[in-house]
Formats: C-alpha cells, sequence, structure tokens
C-alpha cells in the first residue's frame, strides 16, 4: 500500500522530476545572468547628467546627449596630471584600438577637466589628441566646468600651489561608461588592462 | 523492489549533478563570461613595491651606466612622452636591482635641466581619490632586492618642462643613491598610449 504515490506512473519518478527540474533551474539561472563585465558595474543604471562645455579641437560647444554613439567613456581628469591620467587614458587608447575597426565608431571617449584654471579647451585638445585623434577633450568656463564637477558628483581636491603656482589635484580614480541611452553603466577602474576594457566596451556594445 | 529505492535516487541524483554541473559550465563558459584578460601582478597593484623576489621581467636595451658603485643597477628606464603644451609635466618610470647591500635611492636631477623641477612621488589611491604625495627616498632591498617605480605607484617626477618630450627622445637623468652615489641612467621618451597601453608585459613594448 503506498497511497501518497499512487498517482504517479512510479515513485522514482518523483526523484526525476525534482531533479530535472533543478539542472533546468541551475541553467537557466546562469543563463539568464547578466553579462559579466569586468569593470564595476552600476546597478542602479542612472542617466548620465548633463554635460555641456566646450569641445577642445574644435572650440565648438558640446552636449552629451548630441549624436550620441553606442557607448561613451567619461574620464575627469587634468593634463599636468603625470602619473595616473595618462595611464587610464592610455589604457583607452590602447582598448580603443584593440576594439574592431566597425566598433570603434561606436565608442566616445570623453575627458573632461577638473582643472580648468590651467586647462583651456585648447589645452585639452592638444592633450587628448596625443593618446587618439577621435577623443574628445572638454573644458570651459571654470563656473560650467565646476557645474559639471558638481553634477557628476566628481570629489577634486586641489593642493597647496609651490612657488610658481604649480600645484597637483586629487580626484576619482575610475572612468564612467554610459551606454546608447546615456545610463551610466560601469566604472572602469584605475588599473584595468586595456584587454579588459575593451571586453566591457565589446559586452556592452553587443547589448545594442 | 521498492520505487524509491534509496540507491536508485542516489544514482539519478548523481547523474543529473553531472549533467546540470556540465550544462551550466558550458552555458557559462561561452557567452556568458567575457573574456577575462590575464592581469599582470604589475598592472593589478596600485603602488610600485619594493620585493626581494627575483625579477623575470625582460631587459630593455636600456643604458644604464651604472657606476662601478655597490652593484646597484637600473633597468627599463622610460619617460612619459607629453602633448606639447605649456609647463607640461611627465614622469620616468625604472627598475633599480641590487645585488648588493640595502640602499635607498634619495633624489634624481636632470641634465640638461629640461624641466623647472625634480621629484620623488607616489600616488596613492584612498576611497576611490587618486593623490600624489612626495616623498624624500625610496629603499631598495638588497641581495637581489628590486625597487619598481611604474605607472599608479612611485615615480620620478618632471615638473614644468620647458619643451616636449617625443618619441625618440631621451632623458637622462642621474639618480642619487645613499651608499651607490650617482648613477646616470637614459630614459628613453615612449608613447604616451604605448606605454600606458600595456602596463606590466606591455611596458617592455617595443615602440
Amino acid at each position: 500500500m503506498r497511497p501518497h504515490y499512487s498517482y504517479l506512473p512510479n515513485g522514482l519518478g518523483l526523484a526525476r522530476v525534482a531533479v530535472l527540474g533543478w539542472a533546468l533551474a541551475l541553467l537557466l539561472g546562469a543563463c539568464a545572468r547578466a553579462p559579466e563585465f569586468n569593470s564595476k558595474v552600476i546597478e542602479a543604471t542612472p542617466l548620465a547628467p548633463e554635460l555641456r562645455l566646450v569641445e577642445g579641437s574644435s572650440g565648438a560647444p558640446f552636449d552629451l546627449r548630441e549624436a550620441s554613439p553606442e557607448v561613451t567613456v567619461v574620464y575627469f581628469g587634468y593634463t599636468h596630471c603625470p602619473d595616473v591620467c595618462p595611464l587610464m587614458m592610455g589604457s583607452l587608447t590602447a582598448a580603443m584600438r584593440q576594439l574592431p575597426e566597425g566598433d570603434r565608431d561606436d565608442v566616445r571617449v570623453v575627458m573632461v577637466t577638473i582643472d580648468p584654471e590651467r586647462d583651456t579647451p585648447e589645452i585639452m585638445g592638444r592633450y587628448v589628441a596625443q593618446f587618439d585623434q577621435s577623443f574628445i577633450g572638454l573644458s570651459g568656463e571654470p563656473a560650467d566646468v565646476g557645474k559639471a564637477i558638481a553634477d557628476w558628483r566628481i570629489e577634486v581636491f586641489r593642493g597647496d600651489k609651490d612657488a610658481y603656482g604649480s600645484y597637483f589635484m586629487s580626484h576619482p580614480a575610475g572612468a564612467a561608461v554610459l551606454d546608447a541611452r546615456r545610463r551610466m553603466r560601469l566604472e572602469i577602474p584605475s588599473d584595468a588592462s586595456p584587454a579588459q576594457i575593451a571586453a566591457d566596451l565589446r559586452t556592452l556594445l553587443q547589448e545594442s | 523492489m521498492s520505487p524509491l529505492n534509496p540507491s536508485r535516487v542516489a544514482r539519478a541524483a548523481t547523474l543529473a549533478v553531472v549533467v546540470g554541473t556540465s550544462l551550466l559550465a558550458a552555458c557559462s563558459g561561452e557567452d556568458m563570461t567575457p573574456v577575462t584578460a590575464t592581469r599582470t601582478p604589475a598592472a593589478g597593484t596600485p603602488k610600485a613595491a619594493a620585493t626581494t623576489a627575483p625579477t623575470t621581467a625582460a631587459t630593455a636595451a636600456v643604458k644604464a651606466s651604472a657606476a662601478a658603485a655597490a652593484g646597484v643597477r637600473v633597468r627599463d628606464a622610460w619617460a612619459r612622452s607629453t602633448a606639447g603644451n605649456p609647463d607640461e609635466n611627465s614622469a620616468v618610470y625604472l627598475v633599480v636591482e641590487n645585488p648588493g647591500g640595502a640602499d635607498r635611492l634619495i633624489g634624481a636631477t636632470i641634465s640638461p635641466p629640461i624641466s623647472r623641477t625634480v621629484e620623488l612621488h607616489v600616488t596613492e589611491m584612498n576611497n576611490g581619490q587618486m593623490a600624489m604625495r612626495q616623498v624624500e627616498g625610496w629603499d631598495v632591498p638588497g641581495s637581489g632586492g628590486t625597487l619598481e617605480l611604474k605607472p599608479a605607484g612611485n615615480h620620478v617626477m618632471l615638473i614644468a618642462l620647458n619643451r616636449q618630450l617625443k618619441v625618440g627622445d631621451t632623458v637622462s637623468l642621474t639618480l642619487k643613491f645613499e651608499k651607490a652615489g650617482e648613477i646616470k641612467v637614459d630614459a628613453p621618451v615612449r608613447d604616451a598610449a604605448a606605454a600606458a597601453g600595456g602596463t606590466g608585459g606591455g611596458m617592455a613594448m617595443p615602440k
């Protein structure tokens, strides 16, 4: 007498059903998982703040909302930064070179100065061009740059000036990556390798 | 035989685990995981570190006229190219090898004086903020120890250059060590992009 199992073809069926279900759940769970990124994922995907400044090489107004490509990388730094800023810009440059040619046009790299006192748009244009002619260097009136820094919640500190008026600044290490809808998706850490950055950019490009 | 024979259930469960796990592995092994780049220790660590481990990095053709001093040798020196803006800063990176007794790098000068000053700096990350701090020197461990100056870590900073550093140029530094005295180093200028492009392994990237 097995009243509890009498409605099943046989008792083992229960185990089979359970096991099959478990395996399927695992499989679906794995495949439905969001793509993995090397960079830090910004889970809340907020819309990127406004960014309207002066583009360095042309001197023309720049608005992040215009002519939006699939992916935009936004990095805040300054040209007198001798170590980490060129490291990040260089890594982004090398990452771009690792992308298939067709993908490069879909990625826009923007560097925004945190030091408008010294970094004029022209200086920003020359600075980013040493890395890649397609890179966009932004500056503008100190008040406008200050607004961008505040809008993007970039914490910036300026060190003391030396006898010649030189100074260094501290600033966040990472770069933000936006998708085609200008949602903030990733934060590239300062020690990311070009291969890691390129892989992340490709993963984001494949979404669209 | 009971339909719920424990051994049969166990076998079925085992099979399912094996199948499920391999399916899982197959699934996540393909499209789901983007290529994880090899991260060299050099690229991953924010600070250059003085280590006593023997270094295996390829030695680039860097002229380090290491005087017949106390065995301190300098290799893989390079300076980062600049954009050509006024009063630019740059950095020089290098590796000091020290088969002899412990020493300390205590300063650097540049000749001809193409920058207003030369300082030793360390980049530090605190709560995601990158900041630099001037230091008075770095210990160079002896008995085969090395001191590595590399991006996002220790560097010799050239402040307020009076000319652009272009690929093909050479920056001539004199490093001052506490015991070994002065050692002249010629640091070739590398393209800012190529130099950063392969932190770690790529530092030896020919350009």
